[in-house]
């Protein structure tokens, strides 16, 4: 397993670690006090995380939240899950980032707010909706996670006999492609 | 409408219980959650709603959130924060699927420093595509001195909070260790000032954590709001009053 979390290469970032969760001072911080919640088991990217761990996990963040706005007097906090290289994922193992926030910081993490156009909205509506509709992606449960797991998996190994990429049918490999 | 005749003097003459009530008549989400306000609505269960952002941050963006009126994350139970991450994973989902995306952002921000905009918590699940230049996260210098100072600071009250080295968290456990926290913090301050106009969202994440906790601390939620939160009081006092202006 070549994966910095599984392999414990940033020990000395941990606060607290069990069976199921993993709480650590984050790999790359972007703020004083930035914390990292991942899950003990592998897991890449949001979709395969088993329900029960993702709670705990969520649960910790919650958590988390009000120690830093108690320890640290922060004045609010931010939870951020990157799912995905292009969405800023920087480690191949899910996490929960939880950044300490003050009223003075300067850091800019939200965008600016631009109304989008009716048509627009409804044309996203009822792509989403029609995609909804289609069973598969209903039920996301733990079983289907498996299949996600698996489905990477083979993806992998597919890349490495040097097929073409176009053959790829699984939009999760996409997500840890870096563009050149 | 009354809400415009309430004055930011006014604001500051109601009781936290008063504002949050104010705060509820007047949430947009709450509105839409009950249908009284129309918007484009994705997915719904008993407890979450599923909506897409009038405002997106990239085409797609959702927003998933309870029905109930909660102000921040942490004040939100278990139950239905499990149920919300669940709607948020299968709208991640469907995002990857149905939309020409390499990925999803999940994003709340508690608190008006962390960049809330209404005081109804909300989840923001958004699209990704290369170079969109959304949500950079930079990266910030510490030196050895400072992590070890920050892991001695934390890891003693996680590895309290957290409970040894079992997966269930003792909630109680949590909110007693809290509460001794907070005062040995007032002592080491040295400075006990009673704020008359404390901060409301830091108040009610104060008395939810003390919900489970005994009933004889009541008094000393005034003492307990530390000194250094006049400016946050400001800014949420300007928020709420923009919010019903
Ligand atoms: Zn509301």
């Amino acid at each position: 397993m070549e994966c910095v979390i599984c392999n414990k290469n940033f020990e000395n970032n941990i606060l607290f670690e069990d069976d199921k969760i993993i709480i650590m001072l984050a790999v790359e911080p972007s703020v004083n006090g930035h914390i990292q919640i991942f899950s003990r088991e592998h897991h890449t990217i949001l979709e395969q995380v088993p329900q029960d761990i993702l709670n705990l996990m969520v649960n910790a963040a919650n958590k988390i939240s009000i120690i830093l706005f108690e320890l640290l007097k922060v004045h609010g906090t931010n939870i951020i899950v990157n799912n995905g290289v292009p969405a800023g994922q920087k480690i191949p193992h899910v996490s929960i980032d939880i950044l300490p926030r003050r009223t003075e910081d300067n850091l800019k993490l939200d965008w600016t707010l631009k109304q989008a156009p009716p048509e627009a909205l409804d044309s996203i509506h009822r792509i989403i909706e029609e995609g909804m509709s289609k069973s598969d992606i209903i039920a996301v449960t733990d079983d289907k996670k498996e299949e996600f797991k698996k489905e990477i998996k083979e993806e992998k190994v597919e890349e490495s006999n040097d097929q073409p990429r176009e053959k790829k049918t699984n939009y999760y490999q996409q997500l840890f492609e870096r563009t050149p | 409408m009354v809400e415009k005749e309430i004055s930011e003097e006014d604001l500051k003459n109601m009781s936290a219980e008063e504002i949050a009530e104010l705060q509820k008549q007047n949430c947009i989400f709450c509105k839409i959650a009950s249908k009284e306000i129309p918007a484009k609505i994705v997915h719904e269960d008993s407890d979450c709603i599923c909506i897409l952002d009038i405002n997106p941050a990239s085409e797609g963006h959702i927003l998933v959130f309870p029905k109930k009126h909660y102000m921040i994350m942490p004040h939100v139970p278990e139950d239905i924060l499990a149920k919300m991450f669940k709607n948020v994973e299968l709208m991640s989902h469907t995002l990857l699927k149905t939309l020409q995306c390499r990925g999803t952002t999940v994003f709340v921000a508690n608190g008006v420093a962390a960049g809330q905009r209404a005081p109804h918590v909300l989840i923001h699940v958004f699209p990704r595509r290369e170079n969109d230049g959304l949500v950079q996260l930079p990266k910030y210098e510490m030196n050895d001195e400072q992590i070890s100072k920050l892991k001695s600071l934390l890891k003693p009250y996680i590895t309290q909070v957290f409970g040894g080295k079992k997966s269930t968290i003792k909630e109680a456990e949590f909110i007693e260790k809290k509460n001794e926290k907070i005062e040995e913090d007032i002592v080491n301050e040295e400075v006990v000032k009673e704020l008359k106009n404390d901060n409301v969202e830091e108040k009610d994440l104060k008395k939810n954590l003390k919900k489970k906790s005994t009933d004889n601390k009541n008094n000393e939620d005034k003492k307990e709001i530390s000194k250094d939160k006049n400016k946050e009081k400001k800014l949420d006092l300007d928020d709420i009053s923009r919010l019903f202006g």
